[in-house]
């Protein structure tokens, strides 16, 4: 759900990214018809890819979550609030431990924000990473 | 308090510019040529779920 979310939001503010002159792209683990169907569902207008090898994950430095974060106050209280939204938990993926990452990218290579997940629910505010351009 | 913001590794896009991605068309896509044009907001999620 917490992905959903994400999603989202970086879906809703597209135009406002592309007004910076920025791309965008997102990249799940999975087989290619749940990211098909995932983009289907919830009308990504960004290109998004599939990463089952999770080469890109390591290359980042994701972390793994813990099924004890499911118990944790903070946790509970964001997928309360991310459900209120109607960001419902879909299907499970394989890799579903595996936490997520933001990243700027400038074209020169040099990394302008960095953010690894520490936890299911602390996904980066992209307004955040995209004032890192500024 | 949230804090994951991290250094990244000095080499990290050099890391990454190489290792290919699969679009939704099944094209293999290497993640450098994301961002050769303009800066690139790149997400990694946790699942598609």
């Amino acid at each position: 759900m917490f992905c959903r979310e994400h999603v989202a939001q970086l879906r809703d503010h597209k135009a406002e990214i592309d007004r910076r002159d920025v791309a965008v792209a997102a990249v799940g683990t999975g087989d290619l018809m749940y990211a098909r169907d995932f983009a289907e569902d919830k009308r990504v207008n960004f290109p998004l890819y599939v990463d089952d090898a999770k080469a890109s994950y390591k290359a980042v430095g994701t972390r793994k979550g813990s099924a004890r974060s499911f118990a944790k106050p903070r946790v509970i209280a964001s997928a309360a609030r991310v459900t209120a939204k109607g960001h419902i938990q879909g299907k499970l993926g394989p890799a579903h431990m595996v936490l997520g990452a933001t990243h700027v990218i400038r074209p020169d290579g040099s990394v302008a924000f960095a953010w690894v997940n520490g936890d299911f629910d602390d996904n980066a505010d992209f307004a955040e990473a995209l004032r890192s351009l500024d | 308090m949230r804090m994951p913001r991290v250094q990244p590794a000095p080499d990290l896009a050099e890391r990454l510019a190489p290792l290919e991605v699969t679009a939704l068309d099944g094209s293999a896509v290497p993640l450098g040529t994301l961002w050769d044009q303009r800066p690139l907001l790149l997400v990694h999620l946790r699942h598609f779920g």
